[in-house]
């Protein structure tokens, strides 16, 4: 992980201080943001970065703003926030429960306020509202802010965890610090080991420039709260160890970090999942006594040997634990399902998640997984699994069912309102790149009609046949009640001609033809 | 007359039959997706009018068209023109020509070509760009011709080619281009007049013409080469008679069989081209011409292959002599249907001699 450059600080106690001043920055730049944002119906885009969920609801961060649904509906309806403040660059943080969700925005750029959101909404209203901060004391403290101190903050929000009403964030700066319950800008800072330093109301923070200094040795990596058992502690990671928080009387206490091969250390802490207190797994770099040559690996907390047990090779994207003793890995492979007792032999391996995700929409690429929860009812009646992906939301709501009869998930994404008829047919990503080396048609006919898709070149030479008389539904009643008519497996071009050679840079128009009479043409640009 | 229609016949026929045997030696072509797309199409009001079969016949646009016959102009000229095309392609271009007696000719042109607004640009499924993104091709040549007989002429131009191309998009919501530079491409031709009546004429176009695009993408890169394979052009023009008025036919074989590297390519192409130009009235000439007709080994191999990619344009024209309100002042109107009914093509022209 990449840090800002800012100073060292002189002593652990003055980083107090600082992480509340920057806290106090962060609203600060919230609040023009909040104020631009454009409220919409419908998911705010298809790069969904994390989820939270509690009960029937699910909240998701997208590259483009931030979406509520409730998972009870037949059909998922989305109410969301655009802001072009949220990227995947700077992977946010999100929690959620009582109503509120809080989103860390954490840009790992210099020189960047990395701003919080914090979001709710009326019982049985689809209104989502942005609970303001004392917008008369962001305006006293924005005026008490050296000039020079103005555009040097960062905040580092790594993580986020809501732990009985009450939410916490971890900071990348150091320490963890809980936003107060009447979200009305009041802050408490816990650094590791220590006691609470009090509640801070913002318009009381002092500023002293001398204390905005970073200390990677307080800079927490990722927070957890225990599935099984929430109400007792909270986990979070720093550097290189781990620590468990117990609110309830801030005390503090040291996970042992021996790791079973004597010969290892942990060079760093990645991330920790925690289903109890006897169940704990954490992604670490180790390394060798003598070399400091670092190797990825998962580890399990063994609480008899009071040892971290290596499981698996690599870092996992993400780890989620379902029902019983099952849990959910995912990795650069895809997903699989393991018994906790042995996650060497998988229950459910990658290709059948695979097939599940792909014959969501016919899909020739599998979409890459960001993050992912498993969310049961109540008394774990039925349990939702839900994936966030570069392609849109995948879920399953009653996920044992589903895995028993391998049935597809469900995909919801957002997508251009297409008319019917082909005159509003249309090719994305228009530019074909290295980035993005294929691209896909996108139409919906009036009619079920058989389709032929052409490439021409500038001149109008034929390029390409994507397609030729291939039967299609008619856009009201399409394959994945997208409104399309397209495949995705079918409907597709990857910048190559008929006898399968690259074409070189430059404009092609596509031609779409249906049997009903309906023809498009439209532009595609090679630059690869 | 009448035997020199003849004569032009047998040798029309017999050339085609060669271009048809040729051909049918590769497997059967497309020449879709290989660099200089936008210089294959007809340029100026007149070639576009005679279906793209201009190379034998006397033009404003020889720097482009043929420079063996910048040798053969008699006067001075300029020409400026402009089209536009189906599916918001556009098209202007510029040229000077004259000769340097006794048996020099020289001339230089301008071509620009390209998308200059492009609609319905989508960076994903969800999103459409802001901007309208452009397209530009601009070839500029200077051409030399030699006088070498009183019935022949030879003629070079060389070419310099910059290209900009929409390559990334950006978070804004728009699109920015990358470019692309080619020096060096060679034009050859010849052209022989064989009676009164007949001239025949060769031509080798876009020989070592290539670049290399640099297209780079965060950390994502990559380098291709961008290198058009010469065309050769067979022509003739012939002066025939048409309700007691002159009328001149021509005809271009175009060949496509080797990339820049002079290897084979997988597929040749062989594009016949015809035309013809009625003069029924002093100040008026009418054109026409049947253009971009594909020959193909699939006409024997694979007959319902061939006619699912069969094309075809039909053109006209029009050329009025503009003398009364400028003397040398010469307009040509073209038009033709786009060979895959994607539209109508148009240009105009101004040809000012003097």
């Amino acid at each position: 992980m990449h840090f800002p450059k800012l100073q060292r600080s002189s002593t652990k106690d003055n980083n107090r201080i600082p992480i509340v001043t920057l806290f106090v920055c962060a609203i600060l730049v919230a609040q023009p943001f909040a104020a631009t944002s454009d409220t919409i119906k419908g998911i705010t885009s298809n790069t969904i970065i994390r989820l939270a969920s509690k009960g029937d609801t699910l909240w998701m961060v997208t590259d483009k703003g931030i979406n509520r649904t409730s998972l009870t509906s037949d059909t998922l309806s989305f109410w969301g926030i655009k802001s072009s403040a949220f990227s995947w660059d700077g992977a946010a943080a999100l929690a959620f429960g009582q109503g509120k969700a809080v989103v860390c925005q954490s840009t790992l750029a210099e020189n960047v306020l990395n701003p919080i959101w914090t979001y709710s909404y009326a019982t049985g209203s689809d209104v989502v509202t942005i609970p303001k901060f004392d917008a008369a004391g962001i305006s006293r403290i924005r005026d008490t802010l050296p000039d020079s101190l103005k555009n040097e903050f960062s905040f580092l929000a790594i993580d986020a965890a809501r732990w009985n009403g009450q939410t916490f964030i971890a900071c990348g700066n150091g320490g963890l610090f809980r936003l107060e319950s009447d979200l009305q800008g009041t802050g408490t800072i816990f650094l590791p080991g220590k006691k609470s330093n009090g509640t801070f109301p913002i318009t009381e923070f002092p500023f002293d420039s001398t204390r905005l200094f970073f200390d990677p040795d307080l800079a927490v990596t990722s927070i957890a709260v225990p599935i099984r058992d929430p109400s007792t502690h909270i986990y979070i990671s720093l550097s290189r160890v781990i620590w468990q928080f117990t609110p309830s009387d801030t005390g503090w206490k040291l996970l042992d970090t021996t790791l079973g091969s004597p010969a290892l250390r942990i060079g760093a802490v990645r991330s920790i999942y925690v289903r109890d207190s006897a169940t704990i797994f954490g992604a670490f770099s180790v390394h060798t006594t003598t070399d400091t040559t670092t190797s990825d690996s998962l580890y399990r907390y063994n609480t008899s040997l009071k040892k971290w047990l290596a499981v698996q090779s690599g870092h996992p994207k993400n780890l989620v634990f379902g029902t019983g003793d099952t849990a959910y890995l995912s990795g650069p492979r895809g997903i699989i399902a393991f018994n906790l007792s042995d996650i060497q032999s998988p229950l459910i391996n990658e290709g059948i998640f695979g097939a599940r995700i792909a014959a969501a929409d016919q899909s020739i690429d599998l979409p890459t997984i960001n993050d992912m929860i498993y969310s049961c009812s109540p008394k774990d009646t039925t349990c939702a699994f839900i994936l966030a992906t570069s392609k849109g939301l995948y879920f399953s709501r009653n996920e044992r069912k589903a895995e028993a009869l391998q049935t597809p998930f469900i995909r919801a994404f957002r997508s251009l309102p297409i008319a019917l008829g082909l005159r509003k047919a249309y090719f994305f990503p228009s530019i074909l790149s290295v980035r993005e080396p294929k691209g896909l048609f996108a139409y919906s006919l009036e009619k079920p009609a058989k389709v032929t898709i052409k490439i021409f070149d500038w001149n109008m030479d034929a390029v390409k046949t994507i397609i030729k008389d291939r039967p299609r539904l008619a856009g009201n009643g399409a394959q994945s009640g997208s409104g399309r008519s397209n495949i995705e497996r079918e409907d597709f071009w990857d910048g190559t001609s008929n006898s399968g050679r690259r074409c070189v840079p430059g404009v092609y128009t596509f031609h779409i033809t249906a049997s009903t009479g309906e023809s498009s043409f439209g532009k595609i640009i090679i630059a690869k | 007359m009448e035997k020199s229609l003849l004569q032009n016949r047998r040798l029309i026929t017999k050339a085609l039959l060669c271009a048809c045997i040729f051909t049918h030696t590769f497997a059967s072509s497309y020449l879709g997706g290989y660099a200089g797309a936008s210089l294959r199409m007809p340029m100026g009001a007149q070639a576009l009018a005679l279906g793209n079969a201009i190379t034998a016949s006397p033009s404003y646009n020889s720097v482009f068209l043929n420079p063996a016959l910048l040798s053969l102009r008699k006067i001075p000229l300029i020409a400026v023109g402009g089209g536009a095309y189906s599916s918001g392609r556009a098209d202007a271009h510029g040229s000077g020509e004259w000769r340097l007696p006794p048996r020099l000719g020289v001339g230089f042109g301008f071509l620009y070509r390209g998308d200059p607004r492009m609609e319905n640009i989508y960076k994903s499924d969800e999103s459409q760009v802001t901007n309208r993104p452009s397209h530009t091709v601009i070839d500029s040549r200077l051409g030399l011709s030699y006088l070498a007989q009183r019935t022949l002429s030879l003629g070079a131009s060389l070419g310099i080619r910059y290209q900009s191309l929409p390559a990334y998009f950006l978070d804004n919501g728009t699109t920015t281009s990358e470019e692309l530079f080619a020096i060096g491409a060679l034009d050859l031709a010849a052209r022989l007049q064989v009676n009164q009546h007949v001239a025949f004429a060769v031509m080798v176009q876009h020989l070592g013409a290539s670049g290399e695009w640099q297209f780079s993408d965060g950390e994502l890169g990559s380098a291709v080469a961008d290198n058009i394979p010469p065309t050769f052009i067979l022509a003739s023009s012939s002066g025939l008679t048409l309700l007691a008025k002159p009328c001149i036919w021509t005809c271009d074989f175009r060949i496509t069989a080797i990339d820049n590297a002079f290897k084979k390519l997988e597929r040749s192409t062989l594009v016949i081209s015809n035309g013809f130009e009625w003069r029924g009235w002093k100040e008026v000439a009418l054109r026409g011409g049947i253009g971009d007709l594909s020959l193909d080994s699939d006409i024997f191999q694979n007959a319902s292959s061939y006619r699912d990619n069969f094309t075809l344009s039909v053109s006209a024209g029009i050329e009025l002599d503009a003398a009364r309100i400028l003397k040398g002042l010469m307009l040509n109107y073209g038009i033709a249907t786009d060979k895959v009914g994607a539209g109508i093509n148009q240009q105009l022209d101004c040809v000012y001699s003097f």
